[in-house]
């Protein structure tokens, strides 16, 4: 396929160059089958001028439109959603799915056959050359070969011609200076790039607000996680603080100043009465052997008996007083209160020391996660690839566009100025633009600013500039001139003059218009031209 | 003999921060936990194997004491538990002195250690973190020994600063099985081998699709282990194409409906793609608040067709961009394309 596609541009390289020097396309035919308004409707076309002459609303628009789809297609590439489009603009009301025509035009000293069906479901394009009758291929660019590469723009900003939209003439001089500036910048007059980089500022701005919203948001969480983390210190604080409290408060009551005396008696009391127990058994016990020896001896006497009696006494004596002494002893550690408030100050202790450890490790665990999100955060930068991508977008225009600046902007200028020139046989010069974008005007003695000539040079600027830039912008190749109720706001002197200048250098143009000031300047002027009624 | 293998359960955690289900995911965890319990009361499994990172940090002392309430349901199975990077060891953790029941084994020593079972005839094998990281492979020179009958192998990590070890290496060594943590997405290493249990339940949205634990045998033929969904939530992908007819009421609708079919314990991941309207943006923040929707990727694109612009504007500025930004696999390049076409195409007088 691609050999074939190559063989075939080659082939019509060689017959387009093998023209008699001139390489321009003309219309010959319009066969307009079924757009807009209009139905079977065959318009016919000549070399040099053609007067299409219609009341208002008889389709003078709709053939200019037809004629550029033809060339172009319907579509524009912005996606079926866009608005305000031709397509809709330009549906057939009846039957839309056959919304089609013909052209027939001469390029390169050979005849094509153009035909497209624009119906959206499903455009058709055909393109044979009625010579030799080969079939060749619009979606491969055969087509826009026989343009010379002419795009829909660079058609639209030179060879198709309407008139400035500004009605007062200080918003004409505004226009067109703008115009310019937007040529020169961008080789588009309808491309506003002031416009798109302000469209840029905005996108950034409101990317901006959303990076700080989100960030905002991140702060507030982060403020949350603080607070959290404050109390949680807090609370730790006054867990340690009851903690040492508890702490104090039991050795208060095990060492303080009044209970300790008194458990010290109480404690040198109890061991001195156990001693006295000990001490009671001990004589008991002495008393007892001396007893046992005296009777060994068969010492028998009245003491001995009575000290006998006295023993078992004291044993049972002993015996009853270990007894009670045993249970008084046992009770009173339980029945203490005292005792029992060390005691449950001690659990208490206990408890909130745990409670504080806990609180420790809740506490540590909050300040991780505070970290792991501070963290979280470092790394990232919301909207940050959006900010790059606008500002990005933003510089690369500027950069084309001072890219164009320097490789047209002076050629353009020079090429409207001898356009100028001709068609104001020689009154202004040369016409110039200064860094504020302000257009001027150049006689022989003098620069005007823009603003300062009258409606009617203006408009022949705009003209000189439209086609000054199909010079720079079509360079060899010639396509035809579409000028669309161009001269309304022309005296009869400049629209003799431009279309006299046309006659000159133009092979094929066709003015739609709807008066017969057109056709009386021909006839004056003595040039021939071809005349089609709507 | 049969056990059941969790790991990374992050008992305390709550996900998704900032979230209006964060709370009740926190809750989820513990009741996911809780029912694991309930499904070994019911299965009875010899072991209940829990391979590290069971609390999302340091435990408290009342968690420990719930956790062992809980292991003490469960009389007969021996529940094995180490700490992991998350709730390793540090010097005040409760973990240090706090006393386990009695079927609960742990194996909290900072080196490699193996403790018998004779009752199962079973030796484990693994040690605990006492660091957030542990750079080395410590489970180099581990290998089974003793007497007992099976021998299976604990191992929390598996990444770069995480006992960084090598797989086939692991399994050549002859453990019967190795329970692996840490790694939150499950996968079975090596059939029969080795898996990582995954996440109980999912705690990030990089983790999307099923969680749960993993149920295995060991006996003369060998081990199996399989992958049993359990958790409650999930996190779902979830691409919603756009067209050139899409607006933003439009796909709110057709979102709505997609979480309607998920169910509530089902939480998003959007991504938009496909080609837009050009000038249209959608609203992240509206898509978000209609549900359970963590993240909405934008990736959509204006439905330019770059190489019809091309044409039609060749030889002025638009066409230079164009042919300046596109076939750049740049990322920030295509947006740029995107934003600056948006910005000409729309500067251009009359809007076509």
């Amino acid at each position: 396929m691609v050999w074939k596609r190559f063989w075939r541009r080659e082939k019509a390289v060689i017959s387009t160059t093998f023209d008699d020097g001139e390489r321009c396309m003309k219309i010959k035919k319009l066969e307009i089958r079924n757009f807009g308004k209009l139905h079977k409707k065959t318009l016919e076309f000549s070399e040099g001028i053609n007067l299409i002459v219609g009341e208002n609303e008889s389709g003078k628009s709709t053939v200019h439109t037809f004629i550029r789809s033809m060339l172009f297609g319907l579509t524009r590439g912005r996606g079926r959603a866009a608005k305000n489009d031709s397509y809709s603009r330009y549906e057939p009301w009846e039957n839309p799915a056959y919304y089609a025509g013909n052209m027939i035009f001469e390029s390169g000293g050979k005849t094509f056959s153009l035909t497209r069906n624009f119906y959206r479901s499903d455009p058709k394009a055909q393109l044979i050359c009625l010579e030799d009758g080969e079939v060749l291929s619009v979606e491969d660019g055969d087509l826009s070969m026989l343009l010379g590469g002419i795009s829909e723009t660079v058609y639209d900003n030179t060879a198709s011609i309407g008139q400035l939209k500004a009605r007062t003439e200080e918003g004409l001089a505004a226009e067109l200076s703008n115009y310019m500036a937007n040529y020169q910048g961008s080789s588009d007059g309808e491309l506003d790039l002031s416009a798109a980089l302000e469209h840029l500022n905005r996108k950034k701005k409101e990317l901006e607000q959303q990076k700080k919203e989100i960030l905002e948001g991140q702060e507030q969480k982060k403020q949350e996680l603080s607070n959290r983390l404050h109390f949680m210190e807090e609370e730790y604080e006054k867990s340690r603080e009851s903690l040492t409290r508890a702490k104090e408060k039991m050795k208060r009551e095990i060492y303080g100043e009044e209970i300790p005396r008194d458990r010290v008696k109480k404690a040198r009391k109890v061991s001195f009465r156990r001693k006295k127990w000990i001490y009671a058994c001990v004589g008991i016990a002495v008393l007892l052997l001396i007893l046992c020896v005296m009777q060994f001896f068969k010492i028998a006497s009245i003491w001995t008996r009575i000290g006998l009696g006295a023993a078992v006494a004291a044993l049972l004596y002993l015996a009853v007083r270990m007894l009670r002494h045993h249970r008084e002893e046992v009770e009173p550690v339980v029945i203490d209160p005292r005792e029992q408030r060390i005691r449950k100050l001690q659990w208490n202790a206990e408890y909130l020391e745990e409670e504080l450890r806990q609180k420790k490790t809740e506490l540590s665990n909050l300040q991780n996660e505070y970290e792991e999100f501070c963290m979280s955060l470092a790394g990232q930068d919301p909207c940050e690839e959006e900010l790059c991508a606008v500002n990005l977008a933003a510089q690369t225009i500027r950069e084309l566009s001072s890219e164009m600046q320097n490789r047209i902007g002076g050629k353009l200028q020079n090429q409207m100025s001898s356009v100028f020139a001709a068609l104001t046989e020689g009154k202004y010069t040369k016409v110039t633009v200064d860094e504020k974008l302000q257009m001027r005007l150049c006689t022989q003695e003098q620069s005007i600013p823009l603003e300062k000539v009258s409606r009617g040079a203006i408009e022949q600027a705009y003209f000189a500039l439209r086609m000054g830039a199909m010079n720079v912008l079509c360079g060899e190749e010639e396509i035809p001139v579409i000028l669309d109720e161009a001269f309304v706001m022309y005296d009869k002197k400049r629209m003799k003059q431009a279309l006299a200048w046309l006659h000159e250098n133009r092979s094929q143009i066709l003015v739609f218009t709807c008066q017969e000031r057109e056709e009386q300047a021909c006839k004056e002027l003595g040039i021939p031209y071809r005349k089609i009624e709507l | 003999m049969r056990f059941i293998h969790i790991a990374d359960v992050h008992l305390g955690m709550e996900p998704d921060p900032g979230f209006p289900w964060s709370k009740q995911r926190g809750e989820e965890i513990w009741e996911s936990f809780r029912r694991i319990i309930s499904l070994v009361q019911e299965e009875k499994p010899e072991f209940l194997l829990i391979a590290g990172d069971l609390f999302h940090r340091q435990p408290l002392l009342r968690e420990l004491k719930e956790v062992n309430y809980l292991f003490s349901t469960i009389p007969d199975t021996t529940v094995v538990l180490m700490a992991g990077n998350h709730d390793y060891i540090r010097k005040d953790s409760f973990y240090r002195e706090f006393s386990f029941g009695k079927n609960v084994v742990g194996l909290f020593r900072e080196e490699m250690t193996r403790i018998d079972i004779p009752s199962k005839k079973t030796a484990v094998y693994g040690c605990s973190y006492y660091d957030r990281e542990i750079p080395e492979d410590l489970l180099l020179d581990v290998r089974p020994e003793g007497t007992m009958r099976y021998h299976i192998l604990l191992a929390h990590g598996g990444d770069a600063s995480h006992i960084p070890w090598s797989k086939d290496h692991l399994a050549a060594k002859g453990f019967d099985y190795i329970a692996c943590g840490h790694i939150h997405k499950p996968e079975i290493l090596i059939p029969g081998k080795m898996a990582y249990a995954g996440a109980l339940e999912p705690t990030d949205q990089t983790q999307p699709g099923p969680h749960g634990y993993l149920r295995g045998s060991i006996d003369e033929r060998g081990t199996t282990v399989e992958f049993v969904p359990f958790a409650r939530y999930e996190y779902v992908p979830l691409t919603l194409k756009v067209t050139e007819e899409t607006t933003q009421y439009s796909l709110e609708q057709q979102l709505s409906r997609e979480l309607l079919r998920l169910g509530s314990e089902k939480i998003c991941i959007v991504t938009l793609s496909g080609r837009r309207q050009a000038s249209l943006r959608f609203r992240k923040k509206r898509l978000m608040d209609l549900g359970n929707v963590i993240e909405v990727y934008d990736k959509t694109r204006p439905a330019y067709d770059l190489e019809l612009l091309k044409r039609t504007y060749s030889k002025s500025l638009i066409g230079a961009y164009i042919e300046r930004l596109e076939n750049s696999g740049d990322k920030t390049q295509q947006k740029a394309l995107d934003y600056g076409l948006e910005a000409l195409l729309e500067a251009r007088k009359g809007g076509n």
